[in-house]
């Protein structure tokens, strides 16, 4: 029903758009070549709700690695680097925190999603418009059912790159904007633009070894359908707390990641916050006689995580 | 150099108009980032966001950043003191009403993204669209505030929302972390994991 209804929207746009009219899948392929290969800088707003903060955005590509640096221009420093495998995050009492990701040899849901979009979203051309100066195309993201969000999309005629970009829940209410102002094609970054600032101390989220870690299993009981599990690791903070064990699960394009870290006892505040599209759900379990901390964190509508979360189950592998 | 803080703040009213909202967004600069930064931070004072924002002294705070304010064009005189007060009070009612406006009609005229629930979903599907509508409702109270507030994992309905231990955040953003991380790299989502992070790692910086 709701992919006829979609294929009545692309019809009825058709007229409105876009000089080339290019189908979705391909502008989506675009996109996904575009952020990753171009080099450019910009600023942009981020909104959370009725919460505005500003961005500066620069990307390159330096010898083959991608390089990222995204700085929080108001209120205190924030920034988040991407530095080929390595992700750091400055936080704003100066301090910062690394985590290397070695492992790149998954393809990437988004290398996937260029290539199939999942079954469980329509998406279609519905549109042209402007952002930052720019004639754009604008898309929609629409799930089929309700246990993910939809996106509306607005991408750079000229470059591909996305320019504007929601997270919208099921009445169509925007939960997060990303929002170009400026943007410069031609910024000639080079790597004096991604040098690490000086701090007062760095931590890093260190990976542990499987051995110690393949005796705690999470046992999806229920995932909402797409949705597979995708990636496990198991980090720690170094030497301040004990590694937490964490799995990530995605349908292509929504995530959520489910932590798992022992506690000392059962009297730990279970509970759920959220903040725009990201649920955190706590919730306490019980396995092999030790008590555990299981934490949700994702951008899945709540009732979802929360059902999710009451299926989730946890096995204690008995040492060889 | 002259700045049109009226437009500005009608923007973030959400008073503007398509053509003028367009205008506005063309013109920012650097200065009006800033203004719109400060601004932003008073209406958190404002809207009794204190605690999120500017942690230790509320009114000194918004002393502060109503001090910082240029004074807005046309506005002089008797008016002075009030106009500034208008200002910040004005701000603090766009937080909810202007993301209302900028996220409502102007932007849904077609369909919703409502989704038929039969095919994907066993039988629970029906349940689980109902509480989907609950929350969606929910999800319009500030993100300000929602970024503070835990709910009991109990279950009960009347449960009154309720602070977050504070000691809890550095667990807390590790995993948000990992799970920006993993998303970023694994998600269709652009750059919104990374700008996601940023701002809550401001957020919880500014506590």
């Amino acid at each position: 029903m709701m992919r006829i209804l979609a294929l009545g929207l692309t019809l009825t746009a058709a007229p409105l758009a876009i000089a080339d009219s290019l189908p979705a899948q391909t502008l989506l392929e675009r996109m996904t070549e575009a952020t990753q290969e171009l080099d450019y800088q910009g600023r942009f707003l981020y909104q959370l709700g009725g919460e505005v903060s500003t961005m500066e955005i620069r990307h390159a590509v330096i010898d083959g690695e991608q390089y990222q640096r995204f700085t929080h221009l108001d209120g205190r420093l924030v920034e988040v680097l991407r530095l080929g495998d390595e992700l750091v995050c400055l936080h704003p009492n100066g301090t910062l925190t690394r985590i290397e990701d070695p492992d790149q040899n998954l393809l990437s849901f988004r290398q996937r999603l260029s290539s199939r979009i999942p079954e469980q979203y329509n998406v279609l051309v519905d549109g042209d418009g402007r952002v930052a100066g720019r004639p754009t195309t604008r898309m929609r993201v629409a799930p089929l059912d309700n246990h993910r969000y939809g996106y509306r999309l607005w991408l750079d005629n000229d470059s591909h790159l996305l320019l504007k970009s929601e997270m919208v829940d099921a009445s169509g209410l925007a939960l997060e904007r990303v929002e170009f102002v400026t943007l410069d094609l031609e910024p000639g970054l080079d790597e004096s633009d991604f040098e690490l600032p000086r701090v007062i101390a760095e931590r890093a989220l260190e990976t542990v070894p499987a051995s110690r870690s393949d005796r705690i299993h999470l046992e999806a009981g229920w995932l909402p359908r797409g949705f597979h599990a995708a990636e496990g690791d198991w980090r720690r903070v170094t030497a301040e707390r004990r590694p937490v064990a964490a799995q990530s699960y995605s349908d292509g394009l929504a995530t959520f990641t489910v932590f798992v870290e022992p506690v000392a006892s059962a009297d730990i505040e279970e509970g759920v916050s959220r903040i725009g599209p990201t649920v955190a759900i706590s919730r306490v379990a019980a396995a092999d006689e030790r008590t555990y901390l299981l934490t949700l964190v994702g951008e899945i509508p709540q009732p979802t995580a929360e059902r999710v979360m009451e299926a989730l189950g946890v096995k204690v592998s008995t040492r060889p | 150099m002259s700045r049109n803080y009226e437009a500005l703040s009608a923007f973030l009213d959400g008073e503007t108009n398509d053509f003028e909202t367009r205008r506005v967004l063309r013109d920012l600069d650097r200065d009006d980032l800033e203004t719109l930064g400060r601004w932003q931070q008073v209406s958190d004072v404002m809207h009794g966001h204190a605690g999120m924002a500017v942690p230790v002294s509320f009114n000194a705070g918004l002393a502060r950043a109503l001090a910082a304010e240029p004074k807005p064009a046309r506005r002089s005189g008797v008016m002075h003191g009030f106009a500034r007060v208008a200002v910040a009070a004005s701000v603090a009612a766009v937080t909810v009403i202007g993301w209302q406006y900028w996220g409502g009609p102007a932007d849904t005229g077609a369909a919703p993204v409502v989704a038929s629930t039969d095919a994907a979903n066993d039988g629970v599907a029906g349940e689980a669209s109902m509480t989907a509508t609950v929350a969606a409702q929910r999800l319009t109270r500030p993100f300000g505030e929602t970024s503070l507030v835990a709910q009991s994992a109990q279950r009960a309905a009347t449960a009154e929302p309720r602070a977050v231990a504070s000691g809890e955040q550095p667990r807390v953003n590790a995993m948000l972390l990992r799970h920006s991380e993993f998303t970023a790299r694994h998600s269709g989502q652009g750059m919104m994991p990374y700008a996601r992070l940023v701002s809550m790692d401001a957020r919880n910086g500014a506590r």
